[in-house]
């Protein structure tokens, strides 16, 4: 198929009125989530993974990519208003945003976000479009062994998502590569850990462990500790962000913008250290530096142009390699999984339409998020009063549910409270709950490649070191590495 | 508890159950054929790999913990403001969970659903009471028209009351 027919069965895919429909309501729930203090993007896109099930696959990945971009954006709304970030990569906006709050001028402050967040979420599509094609076609020449050492690479992330502590991620992270090795082996057929129970023949269901771990410890964390919450949200104010105000900001924003696309495409750094690099580098080159940090809507606009444009090249490696750049997109490979495609190169070969269409469908979101987004802006206040005695509750039954429609039975559902335990037991623990999953979803794919690779060579690790792909796999898994053993010794210097 | 003491236990922790999975789990747990040529090829090799790496990461957080400190120790958060009956709450979400999955195929998972939430509820209190039982009892019944009716999941209905 060439690339105008690829294009035109992508176009003729998504050109319905029900891609529009899943797409809007998929930003509209995450801007919803985003918005609500103590709901993060990642939790709603575990949220919404079960109700895909009976959608198409197109409709119920556009629905998950529309959750993910609503909830970056979304969490913007309370850390200007409230200033609590909806979610972590939001935090850089509460520097200036809160501030215009405090000043009245919180509707212009949110219109600066909302202009910032959707031109960087517009660029950092259109990088997708241009780099992941490019790069699935290099890497359908890839092997087991190219892919061994590739996703050997990719699980150098977990030192990006492991928080205070890199040892206690490496402890979480091997855990769940452990954890993905129930089930039967795939080689020879034979039990482990499965105890000869048929439920864990097929290994831990990915969905609830992910909802376990993800949304769970919440729930249990406020039956350990019920405290409303009462913020008090600023009044947007009269004036609102101008084209004027935009064309001011537009070379942060444009900046920003590829400083997320930049460290998007590169797994494991994520939308927080974006926001902030924007930001640093907006106000170096600011001629308004000075005001930096006293409500300068160019900081709001340099933090949200920098975690909005993260979203699309996140799914660079997600779609082209088929590994996962953060959590979110983690959670987002098991949603191809569950509907029977396989990120990577290949998917550009047997599903091209499919991709074509995913491409079309992210570019309409930057538009959507902008229309949603606009009228979210005004409807904040009912969604910063939900009682989280009653939202407690009702996520929990929503997990339930949501559990349960994967395989149709409550060992799911037991398993995921295990989960959910385990996730608390972590938090208080000061584990991070990312690492395991990351391992969890990377376990069985680079358990597979290796044995595959060493099949192929009788056993012999030479395989591993067959080519100019795997030798530059290994030479940037040796930086990373290095990297993180520089990080860990500064830290150490520093501690003692 | 101090953050580096609690460290060095749970590092201590980590070990015990790296070595038991090593020692343990995976020789009862991990059935390996007899006739596998390749050591690396054995279903058992990357869980003993993986269960030693946890071990041997448990160790270097212990040993991480016992270096001097420049600034005095500070108190973990958690153990510094216990909540009253906190403890109590969590074991009675515990039982309520374990009671959720071996009661929900036999009360339906609806009915299940809306006592879970009442639990819930009264373990943590609400001064929203009114809407609090409307979303006990429309929030189940709307996961189950979408579930059961659009996505023909086969939620269980229970032995006491069925729905259409």
């Amino acid at each position: 198929m060439s690339f105008l027919d690829s294009a035109a069965a992508g176009f003729a895919l998504v050109a319905h009125w029900e891609s529009v429909f899943y797409l809007a309501m998929g930003v509209l729930v995450g801007v919803i989530a985003g918005a609500v203090p103590g709901v993060s993007a990642t939790m709603a896109v575990a949220l919404a993974l079960p109700f895909t099930f009976a959608l198409e696959p197109i409709y119920g990945i556009l629905l998950l990519l529309g959750v993910y971009k609503g909830g970056i954006f979304g969490g913007s709304i309370p850390a200007i208003l409230i200033k609590t970030p909806g979610t972590p990569a939001s935090s850089a906006t509460t520097l200036d945003g809160y501030p215009m709050a405090e000043r009245g001028e919180a509707g212009r402050a949110l219109g600066m976000a909302l202009y910032a967040s959707c031109i960087a979420d517009l660029i950092s599509n259109l990088s997708l479009i241009l780099l992941a094609g490019w790069l699935a076609s290099f890497a359908l020449s890839f092997g087991p062994p190219e892919f061994f050492t590739l996703i050997l690479f990719s699980l150098t992330i977990i030192a990006g998502v492991s928080g205070e502590s890199l040892v206690k991620g490496l402890i979480a992270a091997a855990s769940g590569l452990l954890l993905a090795t129930v089930g039967l082996d795939l080689v020879y057929g034979t039990d482990r850990f499965s105890f000869g129970d048929p439920n864990l023949m097929g290994g831990l269901n990915f969905i609830a462990v992910l909802i376990g771990l993800f949304a769970l410890p919440e729930i249990i964390d406020f039956v350990f500790r019920p405290k409303e919450e009462h913020h008090q949200a600023r009044q947007l104010g009269g004036r609102w962000a101008t084209l004027a105000d935009v064309r001011r900001c537009l070379r942060s924003i444009i900046r920003g913008s590829f400083i997320g696309v930049f460290l998007g495409a590169i797994p494991g750094i994520g939308g927080a250290p974006a926001a902030f690099l924007s930001y640093a580098e907006a106000q170096r080159n600011s001629p308004n530096r000075d005001n930096f940090g006293k409500g300068e809507i160019e900081g709001v606009a340099a933090a949200e142009a920098g975690n909005n444009g993260v979203c699309g090249a996140t799914l660079i490696p997600l779609l082209s390699l088929g590994i996962p750049g953060d959590v979110i997109t983690a959670i987002i490979i098991g949603a191809f999984m569950i509907h029977g495609l396989q990120p990577g190169p290949m998917l550009f070969v047997t599903h091209a339409h499919m991709v074509y269409a995913l491409f079309m469908g992210l570019i309409l979101s930057s538009f959507l998020l902008f229309a949603i987004g606009s009228v979210a802006i005004r409807a904040f206040r009912f969604v910063a009063d939900v009682p989280k005695s009653l939202l407690a509750p009702s996520v929990l039954v929503l997990c339930v549910f949501g559990t349960y429609a994967v395989n149709n039975t409550i060992f799911d559902v037991a398993v995921m409270f295990a989960m959910g335990w385990l996730g608390y037991l972590m938090r208080v623990l000061k584990i991070p709950a990312a690492p395991f999953l990351i391992g969890f979803i990377l376990g069985p794919l680079l358990e597979n490649s290796f044995r595959q690779a060493m099949l192929m060579s009788g056993g012999s690790p030479e395989i591993f070191v067959r080519g100019p792909i795997t030798w530059t796999f290994w030479a940037l898994t040796a930086l990373a590495l290095y990297l993180i053993v520089a990080r860990l010794r500064q830290s150490w210097r520093a501690e003692t | 508890m101090s953050a580096p003491r609690t460290d060095f236990w749970i590092g201590v922790g980590v070990v015990a159950l790296g070595s038991a999975l090593a020692l343990v789990a995976v020789p009862e747990g991990v059935v390996s054929p007899r006739n596998v040529r390749i050591a690396v090829l054995s279903p058992a090799f990357w869980p003993n790999i993986l269960a030693w790496v946890v071990a041997l990461m448990g160790l270097v957080l212990a040993l991480q913990s016992l270096r001097p400190a420049k600034t005095p120790d500070e108190p973990h958060e958690a153990a510094g403001a216990m909540p009253r009956h906190g403890l109590l709450r969590l074991l009675a979400l515990g039982v309520g969970s374990i009671a959720f999955c071996a009661f929900a195929t036999k009360l339906g998972l609806v009915w299940a659903s809306m006592i879970a939430f009442a639990v819930v509820l009264l373990l943590t209190g609400t001064s929203y009471r009114i809407a609090a039982v409307v979303v006990a009892i429309l929030l189940p019944l709307a996961l189950y028209a979408f579930f059961a009716h659009v996505a023909a999941v086969p939620i269980p209905q229970g032995i006491f009351v069925r729905l259409p």
